[in-house]
This record gives structure tokens, sequence and C-alpha cells, in this order.
């Protein structure tokens, strides 16, 4: 047996082993260090369409978080309907998450605290009027956002979650007991959200 | 080939006869495909009758042409809701208040729409879609008027229209070239769903308020086997087409279908098109 013949293979051998252990471990550590819930594919958003949809992302999930509260104290349609919205808002940050390559995983705190009072109630009056202006308010701010929006995906998810907005205020306008008011239900006073102050 | 013919004394088997058969008939085949003398149509085979298809026209499409075309739709729904006061009696005075409330706000978005489209450099059109009119306007309000249930059909026909008015301007608001363009128009289906919503919500209350599809589950039917309307029907705006059934059903129990979608290339009112009214 000639073991030296052997021993430019045990070298590849050696040398490929290694490549592969050190592949594995760097694509482990890269899974390690990516964000569990990011997006897989590749993100659509511009630099500065992600500087207006990430403090959105945070708002959607806030939204979330006081329909979800709303959902454990209200019974009957009210809470189908925290339920239900609860879940839109949720793929609305999802679509953000998305379009910026962001994780969807940071709520607004400030926005969240300044309305759980409001949605932690079993007054469906007082939630529906709570809700429906902050349903009025999301679609006036992705109407002026979509201005200042560059990629055409961006406008499109945008333009996609506005009307249901709309939507979702007429519903929440019903269940308020307002919707003889067709002035409050067809044009209502919104005031859009400004985002950085939200965020900050 | 002379092989596979037999020789004196050598019998011809059923193989024999499908080996030559078969070389016979590829080479006709070959020999007719080398043919540099066939005529005829060219197109794809028919079976039964087809009406002729029309291609559509060859003219560009711009943002005149996007605008036109969304005030054609608008002037179709507002003689729509002008034939449907013929049709349908014993409204709830809340329905009618909001129907001549609707009424009215799409005549402010025809003036908008038209100077939107001066704006964009277009000449505001004042007439019906003459596609949609044609093919689904006319044929539905003929169905609506010979139904079994008018009032109903006109309700399914009416909410169809905004939510496909809403879709419109929903996709415009994305393809419009100028922002200046597009906020006005998301501004639209934006009033537009609020519209197709307090309908729904006006003739059905909650029960209309969420469609079972936004959490998966399937659309009911209505005891006509007539899918009921919601205020809301997705998670997001859907600009997919739609279908309304209308009118009375045949000796089979079926009612006729329209499908709504939002215009394209074939119902484009495009700046060579003149008034149709």
């Amino acid at each position: 047996v000639d073991l030296e013949s052997a021993e430019p293979a045990t070298s590849r051998r050696s040398l490929i082993a290694t490549l592969g252990v050190a592949g594995l471990a760097g694509a482990a550590a890269l899974a390690g260090a990516r964000p569990a819930s990011a997006a897989p594919y590749s993100p659509t958003a511009t630099a500065s369409d992600t500087a207006l949809l990430d403090p959105a992302m945070r708002l959607e999930l806030a939204a979330r978080r006081l329909y979800l509260d709303a959902a454990q104290v209200l019974g009957g349609d009210a809470k189908f309907v925290a339920e239900t919205f609860a879940g839109n808002h949720m793929a609305y940050a999802d679509s953000f998450a998305a379009a910026t390559g962001n994780s969807a995983d940071a709520i607004d705190e400030a926005f969240y605290e300044e309305n759980a009072q409001a949605f932690t109630t079993s007054d469906v009056v007082a939630f529906a009027e709570a809700a429906w202006a902050m349903e009025n308010s999301f679609a006036a701010t992705y109407t002026e956002m979509s201005r200042d929006l560059e990629a055409v995906q961006s406008r499109t998810t945008v333009a996609a979650i506005v009307v249901i907005n709309a939507r979702m205020a007429t519903v929440l306008a019903d269940l308020a007991g307002v919707s003889d008011d067709l002035d409050l239900v067809l044009e209502p006073p919104a005031e859009p959200f400004t985002l950085e102050e939200v965020v900050a | 080939v002379s092989a596979l013919i037999p020789g004196p004394g050598e019998r011809i088997d059923r193989r024999h006869v499908f080996r030559i058969g078969g070389i016979s008939v590829s080479l006709a085949a070959l020999v007719a495909a080398c043919g540099d003398d066939r005529t005829g149509d060219t197109s794809p085979g028919r079976v039964g009758y087809a009406p002729p298809i029309t291609d559509p026209p060859d003219y560009s499409v711009d943002d005149a042409v996007l605008l036109r075309t969304a005030s054609s739709l608008e002037y179709t729904i507002l003689y729509v809701y002008e034939q449907l006061v013929a049709v349908v009696d014993g409204l709830d005075p809340a329905i009618q208040d909001l129907l001549a409330r609707v009424k009215a706000d799409h005549e402010d978005i025809v003036q908008t729409l038209a100077d939107l489209t001066e704006e964009a450099g277009g000449e505001p059109w004042e007439c019906t879609n003459p596609w949609m009119m044609d093919r689904v306007v006319e044929p539905a309000l003929e169905l609506i008027a010979t139904s079994d249930d008018p009032t109903r059909d006109a309700f399914n026909f009416a909410v169809a229209l905004e939510n496909l008015a809403a879709s419109t301007h929903q996709v415009y608001a994305v393809e419009l070239s100028e922002a200046d363009l597009r906020i006005p128009s998301l501004e639209i289906a934006t009033l537009e769903s609020r519209q197709a919503a307090a309908m729904v919500i006006a003739a059905r209350g909650p029960e209309g308020y969420i469609s079972p599809a936004v959490i998966g589950e399937g659309v009911p039917t209505d005891e006509a086997g007539i899918p009921e309307q919601y205020a809301i029907t997705d998670r997001f705006g859907s600009v997919a087409q739609t279908e309304v059934t209308l009118g009375p059903p045949d000796e089979n129990g079926v009612r006729e279908s329209f499908t709504l979608q939002t215009p394209a290339e074939n119902s484009y009112v495009y700046n060579e098109l003149e008034p149709t009214c």
C-alpha cells in the first residue's frame, strides 16, 4: 500500500469538509442574524418609501393590538368586527414588511398607549367612535402618503388599503349609531397621522 | 420500403399492413406539409357559432384616456340610477335619502373628472361608456325590469356598480402618471367605497358588515340562490372582476350573470372617440 499517494486525497477531503462546515456555519449565522418574521423575498419599496412605510407598519401593529384589546371585552357584532379588523391591520403590517423587507415585530407604543383606554371598553358606541376616528385617520394618512411614494408596488398596496379603511369606517359609523348622518358617513372629518411624531 | 414488401410466396400479415399503411400516411403528410400553394384562413378552427372577434383599436392610452373612461363610468352609473327609479318602489326613506346623496356625489365626481381631464390635456367625456352600455347595462336593465324581485336586483346591480367604480378609481390612483391626478382618483375611490358599504349596511344592517370571504369562508346566498352583498368584501381593495346575478330564473332555475371588470383596452374612451350622446 502506497501511503504517500493517499496524502493528497486526504487533504482534498479535509479541505472540502472544512469548507462545508464553514459554509453551514455561515448560513446558520446569517439565519440567526435575520429576524424570524422577515419577508422571504426582495423588498419592492425604495429607501424613501421605506421611511414612510416603516412607521406606518408600526402604527398598523398598534391598531391591531387595540382591536384585539377591544375584542376581549366586546360581544356580538362588535366583537366580530374588532377581531376581523385586527386581522386586517395585521395583514397591512405584513404587506408593509414585505415591501420594505423589515420585520413586522415592533409596534408604535406611544400610539397604542394614547388610544388603549378608548378601545378597552365594553361600550360599543364608545369603541366604535374611537375606531371610526382611527380608520378615517388611516385613510387620510395613506391618501397623503400616496403622493410621495415612489414605487408603483408601494402605491398599489396603499391604494388597496385606503379603500378598506374607508369601508371599515363606514361599518364603525353604523355601530356608533350615526349612519343616518350622511355627511359623517361619506365625508368624515379626518386628521392624518404625522408619522414622524408618532414614531418619536 | 422494399424490405417491407413480401417476396413471392410470403404471406402478408397484419404487421405488414400496419407498416406499409403507416409509412404511406407519413409520406403523404410530409408531402402535403411541404406544399407552398396552401391558401385560406390560418386562424384556429372554431366549432359552432361565435360572433367575429374584433381587435381593440390601436390608439394610445394616456392620462386623459383614463380620466375620460372614469367619467364614462360615472355617467353610466348616473344613467342606471335614473332607470332604476322607475323599477323600484317602496324603498325605506333612509335608503331613498342615501341614494339621493350618492347620486349627487356622482354628479360632483363627473365635474371633478372633467376638470382633471382638461388638466391632463384632454377633452372631457360627458357620455356613458358605449362598451359597457351595450354589453352589460342595457341587458341588465331589461332583466331587472322583468325580474321576480326587481328591488333585490336593482340593489345588487347598484352595489356592484359602486364597487366597480371604486375599483376603477383605485387602479387609476396608481396608473395615472401625475400625482396631482392620482390623489383625487384615490379620494374618489375612497368615497365610492364608503358609498357601496353604506348602501349594503342600509339594506342589510349588521348582517351585511363583513363578508365571510374575508376570514376565508364561503359567501352565503339568499333564498333565491343569489350571493349576499357585504360592506367589506376583502381585506384589501380588490380590482378583480366580479359577477352580478340578475333577472328571473329560466325553466331550470338558472339566472343570468354578468361579469363586471375594470375598464381595459376594449372599453377605454380613447381621445379619438367621438361623443355618443
